[in-house]
């Protein structure tokens, strides 16, 4: 199959890879990680393949590819793993990332200043819906999980929400994603840029690994917090309760005393990067039709209610449906 | 280099908060083993320093006196290496500054210091990461805390 051409469609393609910042270098064997996964999180079905590859060491160039399962390339249950490592510590531009993780990981500069060594983890997924995508997110977070309990490991750095955490939120989020509960705070980062003293935009960087759609709260004279919170729960209902929005759909409280508009502005446009769901609060600084034109459809008749809450079990549906397709058995 | 396996094998089974305060408390008890030997009173004021730290609030006095003797035999069984290396495990980076606070407050804590506390302390900043110039400000504030009246 031919690569993506829109950035948009290649996020849904990509590996979800963590690096591991350790304050010295780790030497393991595989099947040591293997034991270790089933044994921490045994809900995920691990069935890796037997090897007799040689022992990981993050001190050298070090590599291994791995199966999560006996089928093979050709009927993979689950996309490739993949470990890597170079001597040495992360290049990474510290200050943009120490600033971007500034409230996940306020240690953040001492981590990437203390640590020696580094390797990461990929895992592929085998599909580009949420679920597929989901499961080989958690996957890796489970597999990097286990290096973060340890007392060397000083940090994760998730390059698909461009953040670094400290290992215990990482098993955090490892813990929750093995619930089939998605860990937004970790793997979504919800960047928060100040216009004006008065004036922030909020903006997902992560979201469109799992759905292609970024979420952005452009210009909007609002209490940061609450910014940050529309936009949280704009991406929890598309990939926690399988919400499809359509161009000029609204999204409300439960009370009523609130509508957001949300545009869809397709990825080049306005200056983003990929497709981004745009929400439009009553404070916006801009004009929702000035920006992006007429609405596609136009508002329900008087008396027909058109309003959807989404399905709170939806993700965990979905995952229990693609555990059941790829292993031909109820998961 | 870690084992992946050891260090697995070192965190099933205990208690976080045990593990760092053995950890912070071995930093000062190696300064104070330096010079060949730690008598009760270096023990006591070191236990003194530690009565008002939230980390050993945690496991509490009883418990403290506990790690600082299981600490001592392990300097003695498993040499200060085996020892450092453990505390350097169990560190979280924030808490590395806190140790390194103790360990230079108890080298100061007789108004001077050896040439073999010296040398210690200088190893002990650089092998726990913490950046010279940060080393340097506690050993100030220290040397503050330390002054003595005449």
């Amino acid at each position: 199959m031919a690569d993506p051409v829109r950035y948009s469609d290649k996020r849904l393609k990509d590996n979800f890879t963590a690096y591991v910042l350790l304050s010295e270098p780790i030497q393991f064997r595989f099947p040591e990680i293997w034991e270790a996964v089933r044994e921490d999180y045994p809900d995920l079905a691990w069935a890796f393949t037997v090897e007799v590859a040689p022992p990981f060491d993050s001190a050298t160039v070090s590599m291994g590819t791995y199966f999560g399962d006996t089928n093979g390339a050709a009927n993979a249950r689950h996309g490739l793993i993949n470990f890597l490592s170079t001597p040495g510590p992360l290049e990474i531009d510290p200050e943009s990332l120490i600033q971007k993780s500034r409230f996940a990981f306020p240690e953040a500069r001492h981590a990437i200043a203390a640590h020696r060594s580094v390797f990461s983890v990929s895992v592929g997924s085998v599909d580009a819906t949420i679920p597929a995508r989901f499961d080989a997110a958690r996957r890796m977070t489970c597999l990097t999980a286990i290096f973060a309990k340890l007392p060397t490991c000083l940090g994760i750095y998730f390059p698909s929400a461009d953040l670094i955490l400290p290992p215990k939120t990482w098993v955090a989020a490892a813990d929750m994603a093995h619930k089939g509960k998605f860990p937004a705070l970790q793997w979504i980062n919800y960047a928060v840029a100040a216009l004006t003293e008065t004036t922030f935009t909020v903006n997902t960087i992560g979201c469109a690994a799992f759905n292609g759609h970024e979420v952005c709260m452009p210009a909007v004279k609002l209490d940061p917090k609450e910014a940050v919170q529309h936009v949280y729960a704009a991406t929890m209902m598309m990939l926690e309760y399988g919400h499809e929005y359509r161009d000029g759909d609204t999204m409300g409280n439960e009370e009523g005393t609130l509508k957001l508009r949300l545009r869809l502005c397709t990825e080049g446009v306005h200056g983003f990067q990929t497709d981004t769901w745009t929400l439009f609060h009553p404070n916006s600084v801009l004009d929702e039709r000035e920006t992006f034109g007429d609405r596609p459809r136009s508002p329900p008749p008087p008396g027909v209610d058109n309003s959807l809450r989404g399905d709170e079990g939806w993700l965990k549906k979905g995952l229990r449906l693609f555990g059941a397709a790829r292993s031909g058995r109820p998961n | 280099m870690g084992l992946f396996s050891s260090l697995r094998s070192g965190i099933a089974g205990r208690n976080p908060n045990d593990d760092t305060a053995r950890a912070v408390l071995a930093l000062p008890l190696l300064i104070a083993a330096s010079d060949g030997k730690i008598d009760d009173s270096e023990m006591h004021q070191i236990l003194n320093m530690c009565s008002y730290s939230p980390i050993f609030h945690a496991v509490g006095a009883q418990r403290t006196v506990d790690l600082g003797k299981a600490i001592l035999t392990d300097l003695r069984s498993k040499g200060a290496e085996h020892v450092f290396a453990a505390a350097t495990a169990n560190l979280p980076p924030a808490l590395r500054e806190t140790a390194l606070c103790f360990a230079i407050r108890t080298a100061l804590a007789d108004g001077s210091l050896s040439n073999e506390e010296k040398q210690m302390l200088m190893v002990m900043g650089e092998r726990l990461g913490v950046p010279e110039t940060t080393f340097i400000k506690i050993f100030e504030v220290m040397l503050m805390l330390q002054r003595r009246a005449d």
